[in-house]
């Protein structure tokens, strides 16, 4: 078998994971392979020195930090929470429609067209209501005309009932 | 209580993945903070130890790929461990003691996925099924991973070493 074939057996033969046959193989090639026979002290030297890297203590300063966190992210999610309140859902769907709208307006190509098209509704609307309050001062005037008209008539008709009376 | 429980693991797992003292207790944090909002979509029919390990080693790895900490150096050796009491025992050597500081040099040129798998198995002595579960891979890819990994830093061991000598 060829050195790079045996080189991924090299692990699992220190783990003792390989069957008879292939654990055979590998040892037949240590024996006359000192390139790999070398390989493998090292992997052994590799795993000890790795085993032998020492935990490390937690500074003060950071097991403060850790304590504090659960505070620190419940007035996170105070502040978030307010917003995120199902009564508030209504008003963000406003906004957000008034803003695609706006956005509608804003970035059209047209714009100037836009203006004046609302330029001249409005100008119309203004001549209409100006049209509308012509008429209404026109219906007081024949109203205040009727009114003069009945309370004369009125005061005719009240002097002549008078007059037949006293003759 | 959560800090108490799995701040030590937690922090040496990071500082091991990471090689970096100030990166491990930011990441550390992080890992916390992200823990504390996560909670509600644990299950609790699920081992816990194994969810809380997975959210980190995915925290992690992530975090590196978005920060490319290989090109960062590891933090030197002597400092990190040297001051730690229980690193030499009589019977480490010079050599033993320069072995260890190459492999933790070299842990960088490991990719993310095999370093994670190599620092779960060799330097904190978990069960293959127990990193299985926390890589959420199958059994056969977790003990090929760390395979390669192990042949990469024997291959870089020997490399330094003979390069050493010959001089």
């Amino acid at each position: 078998m060829k050195c790079e074939k045996i080189e991924k057996l090299l692990s699992p033969y220190l783990e003792d994971e390989l069957s008879q046959e292939e654990k055979k193989t590998v040892e037949n090639h240590l024996e006359m392979c000192p390139n790999c026979s070398s390989l493998l002290s090292f992997i052994k030297e590799a795993k000890n020195s790795l085993s032998e890297f020492p935990e490390l203590e937690v500074s003060d300063s950071l097991l403060e930090r850790l304590h504090a966190l659960p505070n620190k992210k419940k007035k996170f999610k105070l502040g978030l929470d307010f917003f995120l309140r199902p009564s508030f859902q209504p008003v963000f769907a406003v906004a957000s429609i008034f803003l695609i709208l706006l956005s509608f307006y804003f970035f059209n190509p047209d714009k100037n067209l836009i203006n004046k098209s609302i330029d001249r509704q409005i100008h119309l609307g203004y001549s209409k209501i100006e049209k509308l309050y012509t008429k209404a001062g026109s219906y007081k005037g024949n109203l205040t005309a009727l009114k003069d008209n009945f309370l004369d008539s009125f005061k005719q008709k009240k002097t002549n009932l008078l007059g037949g009376g006293e003759d | 209580m959560l800090v108490n429980s799995y701040s030590k693991r937690i922090f040496n797992m990071a500082y091991q993945f990471s090689g970096s003292y100030q990166e491990s207790e930011d990441l550390t944090q992080d890992i916390f903070l992200k823990v504390y909002n996560s909670l509600s979509k644990y299950d609790s029919e699920k081992n816990f130890s194994a969810w809380f390990l997975t959210l980190a080693k995915n925290y992690m790895i992530d975090h590196y790929r978005k920060t490319k900490w290989e090109k960062t150096k590891r933090d030197n050796f002597n400092d990190c461990f040297l001051t730690s009491q229980t690193f030499e025992s009589p019977e480490n050597g010079v050599l033993r003691k320069e072995s260890k500081k190459i492999i933790w040099e070299s842990l960088n040129h490991l990719s993310s996925d095999i370093r994670m798998a190599v620092i779960l198995r060799d330097i904190q002595g978990k069960k293959y099924e127990e990193i299985s579960e926390i890589m959420s891979l199958p059994l056969g890819t977790v003990k090929s991973r760390v395979n390669r990994g192990r042949l990469q830093l024997a291959k870089i061991l020997k490399e330094k070493k003979e390069r050493k000598y010959e001089m």
